[in-house]
């Protein structure tokens, strides 16, 4: 039975990479394109068909949990069960910052960070009941509260971002029971050791945040 | 007279928050968004000459202008602003298996990390001439993820997040311009944000808003503190936040 991969955000130099890394080491993957405004979905002109004639690549509105749905739809059409989830989205809608908010953007950006994250993991949870059992969260240091770097991120991002450390904490302190772990990835040099990270079998008794020289970050 | 404006005054721990401060002789805006609830008004109505109810909802951007405008008719510095309003969504208990409304979460999220910015935003130029400057934020052991042990409230506690990481930027940008901060976990209080007083929390308001007040009006012990931004909570307890 192969091992399935389904990755949010593969449109960005990480999680195209992601996508390559898995498959390279044989893993089924599926990557999910953001679209905002869009929804529709198909297999990406830039997503080689790999001869296995399945569906490999879906285009999602990440503000539409009806478009996550159908999304996992067409994978469970295609494989009988998903291992590994991986929610890899950072949209850079706003870019306020203090006397120059914008909160419609604000708001913008909470619908396509936090709450994009939470639709993904809901709408394709009942896949992972078989195999691996393990979610994934892709995020920055600028999403990180306790040690605020300076960043040319909109402070409604780094806000909605910082929502993302807490919506893994809430599921894993729900699903753990069941065999689920949950972890958080801050990207860097070597997607390979993400990789590494991302399917080892330590066993966290709580989501942790590490980076590619194995730091691990506060929340 | 110092003068503050609170909001969400119209009950629970923004009333009791209220009444502190007019005993101790501040003259107070307290904002309000529940027009028919009696409770502020008739504390009002008892201190004419220190309390002013200024309507608001923190969610509107208009509304937020059209109160500080208010306010700025009325007086030409506020010294101390403490944010308190904020929403709960009554589909809390939903786990991630569950059907999530997330058109509730944007609502609670609206009001409880973006209204604090917004009412930050619009009265910062009111706060230049204060000495004091203090911008106080009531938040929740639930925006702390190192200590998060609930299996749903997501709509909550993601707002409450967002919340600290915007009170930490905005530190960042404003504790260099002289003013000073404070964030605050209440405690488990007997408010009435699920729509009736929930008698099953641990403190009354007033119990809360006694050691609040002054925590939030006076100088730290040691100046040098006012540096480095801590989440305490109604006993002093620093929590990671």
């Amino acid at each position: 039975m192969s091992q399935v991969a389904v990755i949010l955000g593969v449109d960005d130099e990480f999680g195209s990479s992601l996508f390559r890394q898995f498959e390279s080491l044989g893993w089924k993957v599926f990557g999910l394109t953001p679209e905002p405004a869009g929804g529709v979905l198909g297999r990406t002109a830039s997503d080689p068909d790999n001869g296995d004639g399945g569906l490999r690549s879906v285009a999602v509105d990440l503000s539409s949990i009806g478009s996550m749905e159908a999304a996992a739809s067409q994978v469970s059409a295609a494989v009988d069960h998903v291992d590994i989830l991986i929610c890899n989205v950072h949209s850079d809608v706003d870019s306020s910052r203090l006397e120059l908010f914008d909160f419609d953007a604000m708001r913008r950006a909470h619908d396509l960070n936090g709450l994009a994250s939470l639709r993904f993991v809901e709408a394709f949870l009942p896949l992972t009941t078989r195999g691996m059992k393990r979610i994934c969260f892709v995020t920055g240091p600028e999403a990180v509260v306790g040690d605020r770097q300076a960043s040319e991120v909109g402070i409604g991002v780094r806000m909605s971002r910082a929502t993302v450390h807490t919506a893994a904490t809430i599921i894993s302190n729900d699903l753990r029971r069941d065999g689920y772990s949950v972890r958080l990835y801050i990207p860097g040099a070597g997607v390979e050791k993400a990789v590494d990270y991302l399917i080892d079998d330590v066993d966290d008794q709580r989501p942790r945040i590490f980076d590619p020289s194995g730091k691990e970050w506060g929340f | 007279m110092q003068t503050a404006l609170v909001t969400g005054a119209d009950r629970g721990l923004g009333l009791a928050m209220s009444a502190e401060l007019v005993g101790r002789g501040w003259r107070v805006f307290a904002s309000s968004y529940l027009v028919d609830w009696p409770e502020l008004r008739e504390l009002a109505s008892r201190h004419p000459d220190s309390i002013t109810l200024v309507p608001l909802d923190i969610g509107s951007d208009s509304s937020v202008r059209q109160a500080v405008d208010f306010v700025r008719e009325r007086v030409d510095q506020v010294d101390l602003v403490i944010n308190n309003a904020a929403v709960i969504s009554f589909e809390k208990d939903v786990p991630i298996r569950g059907k999530q409304d997330y058109e509730d979460m944007m609502r609670v999220y609206n009001v409880n990390a973006l209204g604090a910015l917004r009412v930050v935003d619009a009265v910062l130029p009111l706060m230049a001439r204060s000495a004091l400057k203090r911008l106080c934020f009531v938040s929740s052991e639930a925006g702390c993820v190192e200590r998060a042990s609930r299996e749903s409230w997501f709509g909550y506690m993601m707002s409450k997040r967002a919340l600290n990481m915007g009170v930490g930027l905005l530190f960042d940008s404003l504790r260099p311009q002289g003013f000073s901060f404070r964030l605050y976990h209440p405690g488990w209080v007997r408010t009435y944000m699920s729509g009736k007083k929930n008698m099953d929390a641990e403190l009354e308001p007033e119990e809360v808003a006694a050691v609040a007040i002054p925590y939030f009006t006076e100088p730290l012990a040691d100046v040098d503190d006012e540096d480095r931004l801590v989440m305490r909570d109604w006993q002093g307890s620093e929590w990671p936040w």
